[in-house]
């Protein structure tokens, strides 16, 4: 069955009056007074209208902090708050906030606000059955840094979409390096790893492409109309159809395999120069020679003496031999899969990750042995052996042999030295990511054997081409080496380039028909022809028709950045003010159709799409003219009127006031013992001196001060979801459960512990303390009831028997766990 | 501590009811999000309730349902038979389909009533047969562990939505301000994103903090230090300094917690008898034993909904036997048998089967034929696939049939073949024991309603009692 969120409700509004839904109306600028202060004149007409005045300006303090940690995320520093507070001039707000959006932690903000969006998860986060989303990591750097630039949002979505197809002339490096890492968005969706039918998964795939894509830049859901004509939106099946034409011919996997368990490794490609890549490629061309020349010799070679001029027996026992088995009778395996090849089986690898095979013995008396494998291998793929789960020191299988054909497959035998008798475990294992190799079968022989005497192996019947070096004479053995000696170290010169998600318009683009109910197998007769979605616009054919050769998505984003889209603006600055106010205009931010809210000022959503588009698409315009408002700087402060009549706060007779999301709080931590080095404005961020950030921490393996299990425990409990789906809104909630977290968990006490440590070292006098640790954690100096209850609990601590440090780490710990600390106010 | 923050606290927790007033202001103006008892999105319930909680008992993985409670004698007829041409093969498959295998257990009569079942479950089957109350029908369409689980959790398979016990706490509130509503012990997933339900509806975990000890622990509920009173009271005097609007309060709350919860974790309170009961300190039983004991000791103090998984650390799927079914289902089935009955037992003692409503059962069942496997131990061809298609879960308690069977199998237990029961009718039902009309408990979200059972769902009326 496929399922989407409307798919199974009536329609609840009757279809008789087919009136244009507002969000698709144009866009109509509104007129109004001259001389700035436009966001205002809106909000306030409102206000007045309901009886309400706005709140006045929230104070300096707090109005710092509130556009520190808006635009940045980062708590301001003691030094910032004192030169804002000492800044007497008329333009001190104007330029607090030119300094937050120049600053390169504000890509680090805004661009996670956008990750939501575009659903980043990845790297050590798993979620059970959802494959792990490798190399995410180029993509959300690649949003940072548009952040930063203020990347027009028009070029940011072509990108998104199309961004491998937009290539120009004279581009710089850096631009064709976003250009190809930003269609990532298409391949970091979540995929199950685990499906019960392949081409049903395709086409799942597909669909969370066409739904994240429609609800990011759309605010519509297009995944409703997979099964059915959508309810309320103008949104025909076949609409979704002629999209998902178009994604259908953009390949985001390497392969599609109908085998489940082959999975469905994403397509990758390197993220370097174009030189580079070139010559990366080259290498491996000239390696590819290498190795077939090598077999060419190796064939004259195996004719000549092997095949000519021995005979070989049936295959035998060898001498002292007491067990033969098979590569695929395991006693368990991770990640391996049995194949088919040639006339037997073997076990090969199934994914890149984590791979073991493991087999159980019994031997009969203590000794020396042998354990001879039959094997193949590509590359060098060396294994880790493991007896009785203990690591024997050196690798084995190594050597290539250059092919994993039938014909490559060879025997080389292992030492087991001073077994004991009775059963034994014997494993092979790789670390995630390293090549294993593919395994026939084995032997285990008393005894050990000598790899490069023929003897025994004369015994095992006829030898394979792989087997020809041990037959040859000295002077033939001398030449082969050369040729591997040259192989190996080609191999060990091509350096492995980085690597990003890679998208690509398929080769043979292909249309898709209507899927009767969404069912896999039950189609229309007819194909749609791959185009943009109407909406009821009627896109323009001259400009948006898809071409037979291509994929469409060029077209497609071209529709949706036309500065005439009544929706793309609209969307985009409906967030910037829900992110901004933790409530939208629109407050369904992600719907904006028929089911959506309507705007509670549509005037000002009309004015700033406007402004948006007219500014060449740029996000920090908008900010600008949002933070330099009163609207921005009102006070948060509950009044029995504006609790009344403006409960939400949408009306903004107040700044709402909401718990942070917890990257801000975390990382107001991290600030707080100094761990996050601001960086100049203007500069591009390094982040190397921003890793420690919870932008980056809760996806690297990095575990910072041994805590990183607790960093990644912290993040579910404050409302961040992990599993992989769009979030336009975050959880907000504010539950005992992190009550308990704050007063019991060790991460929030190592903090407050080395806050402690450093106002106590920083700073002698108790009165200058406690201004200290408030500035660093709340933004202000303390009033006078706040600094006396921090210097009495101190005292009682201390009374009580707990050391300075102790006590001073106690009472931080007490400040983190305010409201205050946690709320953007 | 002093008399001082004594009165403080008190005076908070007068300041802190007093805003109980208008809650779904207060909820929206502080940023509160707190489930509190008497707060309930429901003002009264739809009908008189049969059951008050819920105890679901999750056999991760897949239990058989041929192998325990559907009796099928023609799996022994049919042994090393391909399944006859009515029987059509599902659309799709993990493995290569095998012949029949007949159960390896030995089925019987139990109880008065004489139901056959396997002895598996010798405990529970000799004491509890004629409570029990079975749909041998439920199906879904989900094949594989993570969608079934979701599938039987939520009602759909790969979205994130709230699970029935988030629905019940958004519903129907909590029974005891001190104690989440809702608990979930030993479970595979640490992340519960709640979907569109706030976060405060969601499940707390009970867990094995080490692995390798048997207690069962509430991460981060343990007093890291003394004095957490004044502890608590110094931020409660800064937050009523700096966000004097703040109505409700979620430290307090958390204290509570802290002083209520411990104790109830701790069941070393038990006498030695139940403790034995339980089968705590058994070889086989200890562990879950635990959790149910514990489960019961939550009932009883308020919680609402409250799963027990029978799972392996992390990765879950413990009854999930492709090969060596026997040898698993047996295991299993030892670890779970006596403390499920001394669960049914205990709750009966006290009174409390009468409005808790005790459920067992998997995510799917298994295939009668058995299934080709990588590896040595596909040659003994000893295991079952996953079945989704036809799978039996018993319920005990609250207001179900006690000894009623509902629904069937084919002859070979494969599929559903009379009165179907789907998730969506299992959630009504459940609902509906609960006091609630799962077509009116709805939650408004991205601009319509939704349901746990979406638009489907009739409740099962053969079952109530």
């Amino acid at each position: 069955m496929v399922f989407c969120l409307l798919c199974l409700v009536p329609p609840l509004i009757s279809q008789e009056k087919q009136e244009t839904h507002w969000s698709l109306e144009p866009i109509a600028r509104p007129e109004i007074p001259e001389g700035g202060g436009e966001v205002d004149w809106f909000i306030h007409r409102k206000l007045k209208e309901a009886g309400l005045e706005q709140n006045p300006p929230a104070d300096r303090h707090t109005l710092l902090r509130r556009a520190s940690l808006d635009l940045t995320g980062l708590p301001p520093t003691r030094e910032e708050i004192a030169a804002f507070i000492g800044d007497k001039s008329d333009k001190s707000w104007e330029s607090v906030v030119d300094h937050l959006l120049a600053s390169p932690h504000y890509g680090e903000r805004w661009g996670r606000h956008w990750l939501d969006v575009a659903r980043y998860v990845q790297g050590t986060i798993k979620v059970p059955g959802i494959d792990k989303i490798d190399l995410a990591a180029p993509y959300r750097d690649y949003v940072v840094r548009a952040f930063n630039q203020d990347k027009p949002y028009d070029r940011f979505i072509a990108e998104q979409i199309a961004g491998d197809l937009l290539s120009e002339k004279g581009e710089s490096s850096q631009a064709r390096l976003d250009r190809i890492t930003a269609p990532a968005f298409l391949s970091i969706g979540p995929w199950f790893e685990e499906c019960t039918d392949p081409n049903k998964l395709r086409l799942d795939i597909i669909d969370e492409q066409i739904s994240t894509a429609t609800r990011a830049f759309l605010a519509h859901d297009f995944a409703c109309s997979r099964c059915h004509d959508h309810k309320f939106d103008p949104i025909p099946t076949k609409d979704y159809y002629a999209l998902a034409g178009i994604f259908r011919s953009t390949e985001i996997t390497s392969q599609f395999s109908n085998d489940w368990k082959d999975g469905r490794p994403r397509s990758v490609i390197p993220l370097a120069e174009q030189k580079e890549s070139r010559e990366h490629f080259m290498r491996q061309v000239h390696l590819f020679e290498l190795i077939t020349k090598r077999r060419d010799h190796l064939e004259t070679l195996f004719l000549t003496k092997v095949r000519l001029r021995e005979e070989f027996p049936a295959p035998a026992k060898l001498p002292n031999e007491i067990l033969f088995f098979e590569a695929e009778d395991f006693a368990g395996h991770k990640n391996l899969k049995t194949s088919e090849i040639g006339p037997g089986k073997v076990i090969r690898t199934r994914k890149a990750i984590e791979r073991w095979v493991k087999y159980r013995v019994v031997i009969p008396e203590p000794g020396d042995y042998s354990l001879v494998v039959r094997y193949a291998a590509d590359s060098p793929s060396p294994a880790i052996l493991e007896l009785d789960l203990k690591d024997q020191q050196e690798r084995v299988l190594g050597k290539p042999t250059y092919g994993e054909l039938p014909e490559n497959f060879s025997w080389h035998p292992l030492p087991l030295r001073n077994l004991e008798k009775g059963s034994l475990h014997i494993r092979f294992k790789v670390n995630p990511n390293e090549p294993f190799p593919v395994l026939d079968c084995f032997r285990l022989v008393k005894g050990v054997l000598d790899p490069e005497d023929t003897e025994w192996r004369r015994l095992l019947g006829e030898p394979s081409l792989a087997d020809t070096p041990y037959y040859l004479n000295v002077g033939e053995t001398k030449s082969l080496r050369e040729r591997e000696d040259k192989i190996a170290s080609l191999r060990n010169s091509v350096t492995q380039l980085d690597l990003t998600l890679g998208v690509r318009d398929a080769s043979t683009p292909v249309n898709l028909p209507v899927h009767i109910g969404g069912d896999v197998y039950k189609t229309e007769p007819f194909e749609i022809r791959r185009a943009v979605p109407s909406l009821g616009l009627a896109p323009d054919p001259e400009r948006f028709g898809v071409e037979e050769r291509e994929s469409g998505r060029r077209q497609f984003a071209d529709w949706l950045t036309d500065p005439g889209h009544p929706l793309t603006a609209r969307v985009m600055v409906n967030r910037i003010w829900h992110w901004h106010f933790g409530i939208g205009l629109v407050r369904t931010t992600d719907d904006f159709g028929k089911q959506g809210s309507s705007p509670t000022h549509p005037d000002l959503l009309d004015w700033l799409a406007a402004e948006f588009v007219e500014s060449s698409w740029s996000i920090k315009h908008i900010h600008r003219l949002i933070l330099l408002s009163d609207t921005y700087r009102a006070s948060s402060e509950l009044t029995p009127e504006n609790r009344e009549q403006d409960a939400d706060g949408s009306l903004l007779s107040r700044f709402p006031k909401r718990r942070l999301e917890v990257e801000a709080i975390y990382d107001s931590m991290l600030t707080s013992i100094g761990k996050v080095p601001r960086q100049e404005p203007g500069q591009p961020l390094d982040t190397s001196r921003s890793k420690d950030r919870a932008l980056y921490i809760l996806t690297s393996s990095r575990s910072p001060m041994g805590l990183g299990l607790e960093i990644r425990k912290m993040f579910p409990l404050f409302g961040f979801d992990s599993s992989g789906r769009p979030i336009h809104d975050r959880d907000e909630s504010i539950t005992p459960e992190q009550a308990l977290w704050w007063l019991n968990n060790p991460l929030p006490e190592y903090y407050a512990s080395q806050l402690a440590e450093r106002i106590l070292t920083d700073h002698y006098s108790p009165t200058e303390r406690v201004r200290a640790v408030h500035e660093i954690a709340l933004g202000r100096p303390p009033g006078e009831k706040s600094g006396l209850a921090f210097l009495t609990y101190i005292d009682q601590l201390t009374d009580d028997g707990l050391s300075e440090p102790e006590a001073w780490s106690r009472a931080c710990l007490g400040l983190f766990s305010t409201r205050s600390f946690q709320t953007l106010e | 501590m002093s008399k001082q923050t004594n009165s403080t606290r008190r005076d908070w927790l007068r300041k802190s009811f007093l805003g109980l007033g208008s809650l779904a202001a207060a909820d929206l103006l502080s940023g509160n999000r707190l489930v509190r008892a008497g707060e309930s999105a429901l003002h009264r319930l739809h009908h008189n309730p049969r059951a008050k909680r819920i105890i679901y008992i999750f056999l991760e993985g897949g239990l058989s349902q041929i192998d325990s409670y559907d009796y099928k004698p023609a799996l022994a007829k049919h042994a090393g038979q391909a399944l006859p041409d009515s029987i059509r093969p599902p659309q799709f498959t993990f493995a290569k389909q095998g012949t029949v295998i007949p159960s390896p257990f030995e089925w019987k009569r139990w109880g008065e009533s004489g139901t056959y079942a396997s002895d598996l479950f010798p405990e529970v089957n000799s004491r509890f047969m004629d409570d029990l109350c079975f749909i041998h029908s439920l199906n879904h369409k989900s094949n594989d562990h993570v969608t079934a689980k979701r599938v039987l959790h939520t009602g759909v398979p790969i979205e994130i939505r709230p699970t029935l016990g988030s629905w019940l706490v958004y519903g129907l509130g909590s029974m005891n301000e001190n104690l989440p509503a809702y608990i979930d012990i030993t479970p595979t997933d640490p992340n519960r994103p709640t979907g569109f339900l706030p976060g405060k509806y969601g499940g707390t975990a009970i867990d094995r903090p080490e692995r390798k000890k048997p207690d069962l622990a509430w991460e981060n509920l343990e007093a890291r230090f003394p004095a957490q009173e004044q502890h608590i009271d110094f931020i409660q005097q800064l937050d009523a300094i700096h966000s004097p609007d703040a109505e409700l309060d979620e430290m307090e709350l958390a204290f509570r917690m802290q002083t209520e919860a411990p104790d109830l974790l701790d069941i070393d309170n038990e006498s030695e008898a139940t403790r034995k009961l339980y089968g705590i300190g058994g070889d086989h039983t200890d562990e879950f034993g635990r959790a149910l004991l514990l489960a019961r000791r939550f009932s009883e103090a308020g919680v609402r909904y409250i799963t027990v998984n029978h799972a392996t650390p992390r990765y879950g799927n413990l009854w999930d036997q492709h090969s060596e079914l026997e040898k698993g289902h047996r295991g299993n089935a030892t670890a779970v048998d006596k403390p499920i009955a001394a669960l049914l037992h205990d709750l009966k003692v006290r009174g409390m089967l009468d409005d808790t409503l005790v459920i067992c059962g998997s995510e799917f069942g298994r295939t009668p034929t058995f299934e080709f496997f990588d590896g040595i131990t596909g040659r003994h061809q000893n295991g079952r696939d996953h079945n989704p298609h036809g799978f039996t879960t018993w319920f005990a308690g609250g207001g179900v049939k006690p000894g009623y069977h509902h629904g069937m199998t084919d002859d070979f237990g494969y599929y559903a073949v009379k009165d179907k029961v789907d998730i969506h009718d299992f959630h009504a039902t459940l609902l509906h024991l609960m006091g609630v009309d799962h077509e009116a408990l709805t939650y408004f979200h991205g601009g319509r309603d939704f349901r746990l059972t979406d638009v489907y769902g009739n409740v099962v009326d053969e079952i109530l009692a």
